[in-house]
């Protein structure tokens, strides 16, 4: 058995500081020739007054080997705290811009991270080897600036930024970055078919008021990780990447948008007609099928994000030095891979509607001469 | 020797894996603002980018003229959009709380004000640095910034708040005139009006030496020579955009001097159908280029249009389907084959539009902002308001020089629903219609059934992200 320990303390500046989120820039695009001149068009707002972001970040492990290092445990901890944290701001867009990068406040993150490495078989031909991993991180913001209040207090007060499909952010002291404020619901009443709101107090209500909004949630995992196995046979290699995560929330935006939001008298999705509520009596998940006011958001639709997902499946063969050396290579491989093949997931969503994401199938040789 | 070759081994091998890092590199193309506006041809290539923002899809390159704003204005075929798979599936009923509508609409909004931002840019940078431009490019530029505001402003006026007519009181839009992060309260309809007025008018100042003023753009046999002074904008352009305004607030005085400013300016002439259509197809001049005022140039306009009327697929396309000009195309021309809009724009038998998708070597796509024949009939319309007997003669003008065949050219009595029928001629496929039923409170013509006028269909929904904002 060997065992090592670890421990870190230091300061670093963020690398992520792109120049241009301090200096307002223009690109030149070469699609953009106007008569004899060349169109360069505004990338966005350079925040002139940025400061850098800087991190303080402490760190203790040890790593853990078990017969001559077969099983390896390494295991680590960590809080960092990130000052001047940069954070995107909305703005209203008829400055010309979407949103720009502040100094926002103070985050801390605090994390364990773990990961067990295991060489089951190691023979001549047959090697087999499984990777856990395991992350969990939890945030609080220790301090917010008074841009970053502005933005919180023109979100609450809104009423566009508690309906459709996507819970808007907010940033509370003492709370994580990733919290979801919403107004909790008991449910829809079976003799109306109306939605009871729960206020703050603990009272029911028809009535929706955006200030009965609390944390209800955290859209981060508890838990997230990966299962890495990677087994050899002579010159053929298997390798499979499972990646889950467990503990975290989020609001189904497809229930909102396509079932308690739709309009029966259009192409919809089959729950509206249902699994809505349409008699007195009726105890449904979904709200009054001829109500088409818009639907505010409330924590009736917000669900467990718990998944599993093979992210990547590969076959790989190398071909002996001899065999390749005949088609007059170094060196030549071929490469069978998968991603995303397949996944199970608590949280009943339509994914790739607008941005699509993609199953990928690939083929490809390798080959150095 | 043994051991230099493997340096240059080793060497390759630097050279190969450091290609990662070369692309981590920011590219050459991107430059800061001090940088840019350090130099003349810098300013130059910055109010480049604006007109090409505005040429852009989403702005007039396609959904504020052929696009959006006509499917809006009853231009197509009803029918033809009448599936879920259609782009302006919800657009043609006007559900601007569908969530592709509101899209769309949000898209306009921060598009045009992105261009607007652009534009302030420059005007700070103008103050800030100005002295490395010559005198008349300073001055040149300027007046296009200055103008250029005030022309995208007042359509986005026209887009999102009610008729001038009807509540010049009511809440207007955010005349923008910094450049920063710092939110402009909106004024009133009739107060974002003057400051689009005042803007033009200090544009005519800064344009005092346009050199428009000392050429005729009409006059050059190579269109390209011409888009030097029209592909911008520019002094007369101020006079026409003023004449827009005018008709639109009902100041009918103030409408019709603008509107003759430019006509008897000599700088633009209305087509003349044997040097320009009835020539070569290959020089074929289907955008009347001698009337353009101010126009924009985009190579894609072509591709746009060939996505949206044709059909024609690309990666991008998500029309699916040809969309044609409403089956009773032939009607809105009286029948008229003589009408050379009628026979050069709209393919017989398909009734799809051509006036943006035929490849004609000649002349550039573009897509025109103003023309001289809307000068006629801005004139018509306001002689017609102050009872001024010279405005069926305006009209007549105009038409002679689209009707062949003299028999049926001129009408005999003119009128309001005269004058419309003729503009529904003249600006298919351009965005010009929507925003005539807005200005005369008038229902949209549909075959099936006409759209009754009102702001539900005339003003657009504030997008929600501004809405935040407290607008």
């Amino acid at each position: 058995m060997t065992l090592k320990l670890r421990t870190s303390a230091g300061s670093t500046g963020n690398i992520n500081f792109a120049s241009s989120q301090a200096i307002t820039k223009y690109i030149y695009s070469p699609d953009n020739v106007y008569m004899d001149d060349w169109g360069a068009s505004l990338t966005g707002y350079g925040n002139e007054n940025l400061k850098w972001q800087t991190t303080l970040a402490y760190n203790a492990g040890f790593d853990l080997g078990f017969f001559k290092d077969r099983i390896s445990l390494f295991a680590d901890a960590y809080i960092k705290r990130t000052n001047n944290l940069l954070l995107p701001v909305n703005v209203a867009p008829s400055t010309g811009f979407i949103s720009y990068t502040e100094n926002v406040g103070e985050v801390e993150n605090k994390g364990l991270e773990g990961r067990l490495q295991m060489n089951i078989i190691q023979q001549k031909d047959w090697k087999w080897m499984i990777t856990l991993s395991a992350f969990h991180n939890t945030n609080k913001i220790r301090k917010i600036s008074n841009e970053l209040e502005e933005m919180n207090a023109r979100l609450n007060n809104s009423e566009d930024s508690n309906i459709g499909g996507n819970v808007v952010y907010q940033y509370d002291k003492g709370n994580s970055v990733t919290a979801l404020y919403l107004v909790r619901s008991a449910g829809i009443d079976p003799a109306t078919g109306n939605e009871i709101y729960i206020k703050r107090d603990g009272s029911y209500s028809f009535y929706y008021d955006y200030r009965d909004k609390t944390v209800v949630g955290d859209a981060e995992p508890f838990l997230n990780g990966n299962i890495i196995n990677s087994l050899s046979w002579k010159n053929l290699n298997i390798y499979a990447v499972l990646s889950y995560r467990t503990g975290g929330m989020a609001y189904n935006s497809t229930l909102a948008t396509k079932v308690d939001n739709a309009n029966p008298r259009y192409n919809a999705d089959k729950r509206v007609l249902y699994d809505r509520w349409q008699n007195p009596g009726d105890v449904a998940m979904f709200r009054r099928i001829d109500d088409l006011s818009t639907v505010y958001q409330t924590d009736r639709l917000l669900q467990k994000n718990d998944y599993m997902t093979m992210s990547n499946l590969s076959v790989t063969y190398l071909f002996p030095s001899k065999t390749s050396k005949k088609f007059g290579c170094e060196y030549l491989k071929l490469i069978a891979a998968t991603t995303d093949l397949f996944r199970i997931a608590s949280i009943k969503q339509e994914r790739g509607l607008d941005y699509p994401y993609a199953k990928t199938f690939t083929f490809s040789i390798n080959a150095s001469f | 020797m043994k051991k230099l070759k493997y340096n240059i081994i080793a060497l390759l091998f630097v050279a190969f894996t450091s290609c990662n890092d070369w692309l981590a590199v920011e590219p050459e193309t991107s430059v800061d603002e001090s940088k840019l506006f350090a130099t003349e041809q810098g300013f130059k290539d910055a109010i480049a980018g604006v007109y090409v923002h505005m040429a852009s899809e989403s702005l007039y390159g396609e959904e504020m003229t052929f696009g959006f704003l006509d499917v809006l204005a009853q231009q197509y075929d009803y029918e033809t959009m009448g599936t879920p798979f259609h782009k302006y599936y919800k657009d043609r009923d006007y559900d601007y709380a569908d969530a592709s509508v509101k899209k769309r609409i949000a898209t306009i909004w921060n598009e045009m004000y992105s261009a607007i931002s652009e534009i302030n840019n420059i005007l700070k940078w103008l103050d800030v640095n100005g002295n490395v431009l010559p005198e008349a490019s300073y001055h040149r530029i300027k007046g296009e910034c200055l103008l250029t505001r005030a022309y995208l402003h007042y359509d986005l006026l026209r887009l999102f708040a009610p008729n001038v007519k009807v509540s010049p009181d009511a809440k207007g839009i955010p005349y923008v005139t910094i450049f920063g992060v710092e939110p402009t309260e909106p004024l009133s309809v009739s107060q974002t009006i003057q400051l689009a007025l005042e803007d033009i008018a200090e544009a005519k100042v800064e344009l005092a030496n346009d050199p428009i003023l000392s050429t005729a753009p009409y006059q050059f046999t190579n269109k390209i020579e011409s888009d030097r002074y029209v592909a911008r904008a520019n002094y007369y352009a101020a006079d026409a955009l003023s004449a827009r305004i005018y008709l639109d607030m009902g100041d009918y005085p103030h409408a019709v001097s603008a509107a003759e400013s430019v006509i008897h300016s000599g700088k633009f002439n209305l087509l003349n159908v044997g040097k320009s259509i009835n020539v070569n197809p290959d020089s074929l001049d289907i955008l009347f280029s001698d009337e353009h005022i101010f126009s924009l140039r985009n190579t894609r306009i072509r591709t746009y249009s060939e996505e949206l009327h044709l059909a024609k697929r690309t990666e991008t396309s998500s029309s699916g389907a040809s969309l044609p000009l409403p089956s009773n195309i032939s009607e809105i021309y009286a029948g008229n084959n003589d009408d050379i809009r009628f026979s050069t724009w709209v393919e017989v038998g398909t009734n799809y539009l051509l006036k943006y998708n035929r490849e004609i070597k000649r002349f550039y796509p573009k897509q025109t902002l103003i023309r001289l024949s809307e000068m006629y009939l801005i004139l018509a319309e306001a002689q017609l308001k102050t009872n001024n007997n010279k405005a069926l003669e305006t009209l007549n003008i105009l038409r002679r020089t689209r009707i062949t065949n003299p028999a049926t050219q001129d009408i005999p009595v003119l009128s309001e629903n005269e004058i419309v029928n003729e503009m529904r001629r003249e600006f298919i496929g351009e965005g010009q219609l929507f925003f005539l039923f807005k200005r005369l409170n008038r229902a949209i013509p549909n075959i099936l059934q006409d759209v009754a006028p009102g702001n539900v269909v005339f003003v657009f929904p504030i997008p929600d992200s501004e809405k935040e904002y407290g607008l």
